[in-house]
């Protein structure tokens, strides 16, 4: 156990130096000066040269490289060439945003996926087990940024209803921040959910077709307790590893969320940073994200090892 | 001896005799939901395919019938460039269904490709491709798209090489597991000792192994992959504007002109949803007909 856990800890730092190479390489081959975008094209050649050398464009690409690993570690990430603000500073206010939306997701579509996929597997083959399925293949179809622009459109129509526009902090005032997040955030754990249904509901099955369920209904244990004690317990080990493949998940959809809402988080600040061209921008939320993801999937195959003892650690 | 070779001749005989059309009907019957899905995935193809026989508009010159309800002359109504949305809906398709169908296939050659070679050569090359698959695994798909824009541009080549890569990477571990197994049957070492060399091995021998898994792959993905680009050109970074997509139609200006248009918002989603609804209960039903053994991966 130690020994694995050390292993697959000593193997992160090589996948983010590869994670990172990936990032700097792919945004460094893209055409163009991006000193073009911000002195405009009637720029001077001698003005480009300047506005180059503050930004240290013209080192050699490994002293850029590991100019920009040190500012990664330290924090210190300059400043963004379009607008001029530094990239730390928008991280923070806007990781807020992007937390709440995350967390949110994370809960709810858990919630859903596993007491949706326990429903119907128990009621196998009823009508309940027939719609919930059914929806988890609509969920599966309708794509995020359709959805939540009905969430938008519907109610204007029907009600004139027009959610909060301005983010208030959930510590502040609840009831608005909920106002502003429960909805679109349902909807998309909603969708979220649907692959981590069909999963709960087919390992569910699976378990409860073993012996020792059989045995716990021959002692007269109630229905209730035999899925509650012997099922749900068995049952959760493999559905927790895919919440590690479903971050990945979360994290586009909130990209759209917030592009959809209007919400000024991470994703909108990586998305108008791929808009204009703001390659300091984009690198580094894309590797803090990708690093993000790999620590997540790391936590998750270690407690995955940690609650089932049957795992041989290869 | 004639009275063995009786029932057997029967056995013979009577699957003989049903007709491809009866097969058909049979499938269709224990997969009700997958012809749903099949009959929806080709109604949609044949309109994409003979849109400009069936609709008289262009879609995407513009007039001046701009933001007209659903009428008789347009049945969905004309969007902000008085182009008719059901056009434009028609010819979305094209877009919808090439994306999927090329990143699929091409993503489903690459993924065979690099599972065969880690699987039957092991060594290196499979340490460096599983490597590949762990990290493009780890990286949200939508930041891999965000990554190729930034650096080639918005476009169908970028979209094309942007989803073939993870897609690639992550399909070859399930084709990979396969063909370590199937390395060992004795059938690879007697082709191997009469001469036969590591290409032929591959193509021959190995190759009808994994068949079933990358053409079930390739339905499941499809779903996918038109989403991918429908999300991306929402955001404006996929299929430059006035080429007609779904996504595309739904995301940027258009979006002011929802509350009072929903049309223009309803007719492109609806349409899309429809599509990838097919696909993905066709892709199901094809997984459980061909291979039961991927009913455990969840998506």
């Amino acid at each position: 156990m130690g020994a694995y856990i050390l292993r697959r800890a000593l193997f992160l730092p090589i996948l983010l130096f590869l994670g990172s190479i990936l990032v700097f390489t792919v945004l460094r081959i893209a055409p163009g000066d991006p000193t073009d975008r911000v002195l405009g094209i009637n720029s001077t050649p001698a003005e480009k040269q300047k506005l180059r050398d503050a930004l240290g464009l013209n080192d050699p690409l490994p002293v850029q490289y590991l100019r920009w690993m040190g500012g990664m570690i330290t924090f210190r990430l300059g400043d963004s060439i379009v607008s001029d603000q530094p990239i730390g500073e928008q991280i923070i206010t806007r990781l807020k945003v992007t937390l709440q939306i995350w967390i949110m997701s994370v809960i709810m579509g858990t919630l859903f996926g596993i007491s949706f996929g326990i429903l119907s597997a128990v009621f196998r083959d009823t009508w309940l087990d027939y719609i919930v399925r059914f929806m988890a293949v609509v969920f599966l179809s309708v794509p995020a940024f359709f959805s939540l622009t009905l969430l938008i459109i519907i109610p204007s129509i029907l009600w004139n209803y027009v959610p909060p526009l301005q983010y208030v902090s959930p510590f502040k005032d609840f009831w608005t921040n909920m106002r502003i997040f429960f909805p679109p955030v349902f909807i998309l754990s909603l969708e979220g959910s649907a692959g981590f249904m069909r999963l709960t509901r087919s390992v569910c099955l699976e378990v409860l077709s073993q012996d020792y369920i059989r045995t716990a209904r021959a002692k007269g244990l109630r229905e209730f307790w035999v899925i509650m004690r012997h099922m749900f317990r068995n049952a959760m080990i493999p559905v927790v590893t895919v919440i590690g493949a479903w971050i990945p998940g979360i994290i586009a959809g909130s990209v759209i969320l917030e592009q959809v809402m209007s919400l000024a988080g991470m994703g909108q600040y990586i998305y108008q940073g791929v808009l204009a061209k703001d390659y300091p921008v984009v690198q580094s939320i894309t590797l803090y994200i990708g690093a993000l993801v790999i620590f997540a999937n790391l936590l998750v195959d270690i407690s995955y090892a940690y609650f089932d003892p049957r795992i041989r650690y290869r | 001896m004639s009275v063995v070779e009786a029932p057997l001749q029967a056995a013979v005989y009577t699957k003989k005799e049903r007709s491809w059309l009866q097969t058909g009907l049979l499938l269709a019957r224990k997969y009700p939901l997958g012809t749903f899905g099949l009959a929806c995935l080709l109604f949609v193809t044949f309109v994409a395919v003979f849109a400009p026989l069936l609709t008289p508009y262009s879609p995407i010159d513009n007039n001046f019938s701009v933001l007209q309800p659903p009428s008789a002359a347009h049945p969905l109504g004309t969007d902000r460039g008085g182009r008719d949305v059901l056009s434009r809906v028609m010819y979305g398709g094209r877009t919808s269904l090439t994306i999927g169908a090329v990143v699929s296939v091409v993503g489903a050659i690459c993924a065979t490709m690099l599972g065969m070679i880690a699987g039957y050569f092991q060594r290196w090359p499979d340490y460096i491709i599983q490597r590949g698959a762990e990290l493009l695994g780890m990286m949200p798909n939508l930041l891999i798209l965000f990554m190729f824009v930034f650096a080639f541009g918005p476009g169908f080549n970028t979209l094309v090489v942007a989803m073939v890569l993870p897609n690639a990477f992550g399909a070859s571990r399930v084709i990979r597991g396969v063909i370590l197994s199937a390395k060992q049957g004795q059938y690879v070492e007697a082709a191997r000792s009469i001469g036969a060399g590591h290409w032929r091995v591959m193509m021959r021998h190995l190759l009808p192994n994994v068949m079933d898994l990358v053409i079930v792959g390739i339905t499941i993905r499809i779903g996918g992959v038109i989403l991918a680009e429908a999300s991306l050109s929402f955001l404006g970074l996929g299929i430059p504007p006035p080429e007609p997509s779904w996504g595309a139609d739904m995301g940027g200006q258009a979006r002011m002109y929802f509350r009072n248009c929903p049309w223009l918002a309803l007719a492109p989603g609806t349409a899309l949803s429809l599509t990838v609804l097919g696909v993905s209960l066709f892709g199901d039903a094809l997984r459980d007909h061909l291979d039961p053994r991927l009913r455990r991966e969840g998506h």
